[in-house]
């Protein structure tokens, strides 16, 4: 079996498996921390290749993603409060939630390209933060609070570290199924240019919203996750630009528009935030630092690492999965 | 009476708005870069300014010519790191307005560091003064802001009409090809037309140091804001900012004042999202060449 | 005594880090000629014309230029500062403010001379060479017909009273009377001491109005000759038709 499987296979068997290491406090210590690491990891993940199908393949940068997150994460809290269930039954609810809205949003933004529709997923947060700030059905400012569930403290992160690990290898998979698809030749098309796909027979409304709106699933889904590990919903831990610019760095940085970019660059790039918390803290440092590995990433390396490698020629193969 | 003062005040904040955004739409007129940068160098202006006066006493209206001084300079430098490279393209791309994005990011980041998120405002007397006229209760923050950004303004719209360096950047914003082959310096026109921009952003910082409470954070609302307004007004054109800022500013302020104060920010993003709706094509389309 | 006015010498140029789109051209340029610039697609003729005005930079050679101020290299300047040393370039797609009028093209096209009187002066002249350019002052000049616009771009070449003109391909896109119209025009300046190098597709069309035709291949100069004694050259058919089969 060559390494373009062996790699993903072995890492997948490892990471089903590592959490069990929690059952032997006395040998491995308490992990806890690691594990939410991980899980981080997988939650960027699941957000950083839903953003490459619109974003990488289709070209159309958003800024705001994070909004379908939120809503997903309010979706799955309202109901999860309202129907007394753990939000983990919601995932779907929220992720169609998510993605009907994102729709609705995608039919009007996505008629422009370039700087407009950066513009409108801006202001798309903006809307979503002053409604859900004054929003008394869903707690407005103070949000929506979510029980903890009743798993002792070793254990309590499996279900989201689970949770992630799936929803981050169906998005994956996804990813590489855009890729490797018509429908990922046709949006890719699209990117390049609107009008000469059109005139070849491309349903581009079509091909535009559709991928707009899987990428919306997703993060919705994710957003139900999220908000269960948080136990808390509150439009400033949900509507913040930083989430949405640390999505955009992780993809660039790994390799927009490839199937392994985002992997490669979500981990880099939490990584590196580990390095910078460990140095400095929690300051408002962070945004310095993402917006200074933002540039220089943009200067110098435009292709990201998966794509600055793939054009040398010299990408590894458990690496090159398109 | 209560909405002609809503609306004159409406006005005076439309055109402190409008200054806000002059420079950003000089820049995407001349350069093709959507500098979302641009707010936070606003903000460099207003913590200028309200240093300024905090510690040697120096009121934000005359503090202006400083703070642009400030801002000039520091968006020199930006453009040098960051810009110059990408100067020579002749059409905008993603990755350039990504880049302004990052840069904005470092700028927030640092000022958060060095002034944490804490509300400020600078309070020269004015700030809290009022002028009656009849049955009108105008404050003076709001009126001389707004007087002083239209006079600003026009002062800007003077220069581009008539004098000659004016004249090449209005020929660049039109077809950078055409104003090389008449002998038009394009690069040093970029140049400067960025840190005028940067420049007038200062300006308008000091003015809104005492009109807006202000933290670092602030600036992504403003760019959502001055976006709207760019690209309601017709990307490039000063008037049009001019135009849609008032427009918009007093609904806005009417929204405020007989709905809520805090829905009064939702009316650009709708109207952004309005425009979207509507005539998604006129704004940019013209310019992506 | 001939003047020579531009000698371009072992010139070589090409597109950003691409490769050598054309290699040792040697060619001069003498006052009052008109020389067209004949050869294949893909032969690298516009990128001569690119590299002389600026537009690319030469990567060898140099291109020397007899202005009113002596002789000038030119390679390695900027093109804003080449059009100004006495040098005109007309770009294949016509570069013209569309959205200003016609009045205001002119006046962007004298931006250069700093009197305002004189450049008063140079426009009267140039709208008696055109007339129909001075009934429309004040149309924009994106809503003028092709000839017009043509018109209009010969105007604003010759505003600044320069000593060379580069046209590159000058009948593209136009209807056949207004080609006539244009190569007309170039007959006309050139008749004014002007000396013009110009590129063209229509190697006929192009030969007839000048005095020299210098033929291009795959990025080198093949053959110069008198423009009439071109056609017939027999290198002319391989060139254009591929070798002869036996």
């Amino acid at each position: 079996m060559d390494s373009r499987k062996s790699i993903p296979i072995i890492t997948l068997i490892i990471l089903i498996f590592f959490p069990l290491i929690q059952f032997f406090p006395s040998v491995f210590g308490d992990q806890n921390y690691v594990l939410h690491l991980m899980l981080y990891a997988f939650y960027y993940m699941v957000m950083t290749s839903s953003w490459n199908i619109i974003g990488g393949y289709g070209g159309f940068i958003s800024v705001g993603h994070n909004a379908f997150l939120c809503i997903g994460a309010y979706i799955a809290g309202y109901y999860s409060i309202m129907w007394g269930v753990s939000p983990f039954y919601l995932i779907l609810l929220a992720g169609i939630g998510a993605g009907i809205f994102g729709f609705f949003v995608g039919l009007i933004t996505l008629r422009v390209k370039g700087p407009s529709f950066i513009i409108s997923s801006i202001a798309l947060i903006m809307i979503l933060r002053i409604i859900f700030d004054r929003w008394e059905l869903v707690g407005g400012a103070s949000g929506i609070t979510l029980p903890y569930n009743s798993l002792s403290v070793e254990f309590s992160k499996f279900p989201h570290y689970y949770g992630f690990l799936i929803l981050a290898i169906i998005t994956i998979y996804m990813n590489w199924y855009v890729r490797h698809s018509k429908f990922g030749l046709a949006l890719r098309a699209i990117s390049h240019d609107e009008i000469r796909s059109a005139v070849a027979g491309i349903n581009v409304k079509y091909i535009k919203v559709t991928a707009f709106v899987l990428s919306t699933f997703f993060i919705g889904c994710a957003g139900a996750i999220w908000a269960d590990y948080l136990t808390y919903v509150r439009p400033n831990i949900f509507l913040i630009i930083l989430i949405a610019a640390n999505v955009v760095l992780m993809v660039i940085l790994g390799g927009m528009g490839t199937v392994t970019g985002p992997i490669v660059g979500t981990i880099i790039f939490i990584a590196f935030n580990e390095l910078i918390l460990s140095y400095l803290g929690a300051t408002e440092l962070n945004l310095l630092f993402t917006g200074l590995l933002l540039v220089v990433t943009l200067l110098y390396f435009p292709n990201g690492i998966v794509g600055t490698l793939k054009n040398k020629g010299k990408l590894p193969r458990f690496l090159d999965w398109g | 009476m209560f909405i002609i003062q809503t609306i004159i005040l409406g006005l005076c904040l439309g055109f402190v708005y409008a200054l806000m955004a002059t420079g950003l739409t000089l820049i995407f007129g001349v350069m093709r870069i959507v500098n979302l940068a641009h707010p936070i160098f606003i903000l460099v202006g207003a913590f200028a300014a309200y240093y300024l006066f905090v510690l040697y006493g120096i009121d934000p209206i005359i503090a202006i010519p400083l703070c642009a001084a400030v801002t000039a300079l520091l968006g020199a430098i930006t453009y040098k790191l960051v810009f110059e490279k990408d100067a020579g393209a002749q059409t905008y791309s993603e990755m350039t307005v990504l880049l302004t994005f990052g840069t904005a990011m470092v700028l927030d980041g640092t000022l958060s560091y060095f002034f944490k998120n804490t509300q400020r405002i600078t309070s020269p007397p004015y700030a809290t003064d009022a002028i009656f006229l009849g049955e009108l209760f105008l404050p003076t923050a709001q009126l001389y802001s707004g007087l002083i950004s239209v006079g600003l303004i026009i002062a800007l719209g003077l220069f581009l009409k008539f004098s000659k360096l004016g004249i090449a950047i209005r020929a660049t914003s039109l077809s950078r090809v055409n104003a090389e082959l008449v002998g038009i310096d394009v690069k040093f026109v970029c140049l400067f037309s960025f840190i005028l921009g940067c420049a007038l952003a200062g300006a308008a910082g000091s003015l809104v140091s005492f009109v807006f409470s202000f933290f670092p954070a602030k600036h992504w609302e403003w760019i959502a804001i001055l976006m709207s307004l760019v690209v309601l007004g017709g990307m490039g054109s000063i008037l049009g900012v001019v135009i849609s800022a008032a427009i918009l500013t007093v609904i806005a302020s009417l929204v405020g004042a007989f709905i809520a104060p805090a829905w009064s920010t939702l009316v650009f993003f709708v109207a952004l999202f309005l425009m979207l709706l509507i005539k998604p094509h006129g704004m940019f389309g013209k310019y992506l060449e | 005594m001939t003047e020579c006015m531009l000698k371009i010498e072992n010139v070589v140029a090409g597109y950003g880090y691409g490769p050598d789109i054309i290699k040792n051209i040697n060619l001069e340029l003498n006052k009052g000629d008109i020389k067209c610039i004949i050869g294949p697609n893909g032969a690298g003729k516009s990128t001569v014309l690119k590299a002389i005005a600026g537009i690319i930079k030469p990567r060898n050679g140099s291109v020397i230029f007899n202005s009113e101020n002596g002789e000038i290299n030119l390679s390695g300047m900027e093109t804003y500062k080449i059009m100004k040393t006495g040098l005109c370039f007309i770009p294949q797609d016509r570069s013209l403010f569309g959205t200003l009028t016609v009045a205001e093209n002119l006046t962007m096209a004298g931006y250069t001379l700093g009197d305002k009187q004189e450049l008063k002066i140079r426009t009267e002249e140039v709208l008696e060479t055109f007339p129909r350019l001075k009934e429309r002052l004040s149309q924009y000049a994106g809503t003028m017909s092709g000839g017009e616009q043509q018109q209009l771009i010969f105007a604003r070449a010759i505003i600044l009273k320069p000593r060379v003109i580069l046209i590159d391909e000058p009948s593209l896109g136009l209807a056949p009377a207004i080609v006539e119209q244009a190569f007309q025009h170039i007959e006309n300046i050139a008749s004014q001491g002007v000396s013009i190098l110009l590129v063209e597709q229509n190697a006929r069309r192009g030969l007839s109005s000048s005095n020299y035709g210098t033929v291009m291949d795959l990025g080198e100069i093949v053959f110069e000759k008198e423009a009439n004694e071109v056609l017939n050259d027999d290198r002319i058919q391989e060139l254009y038709l591929g070798k002869r089969k036996k």
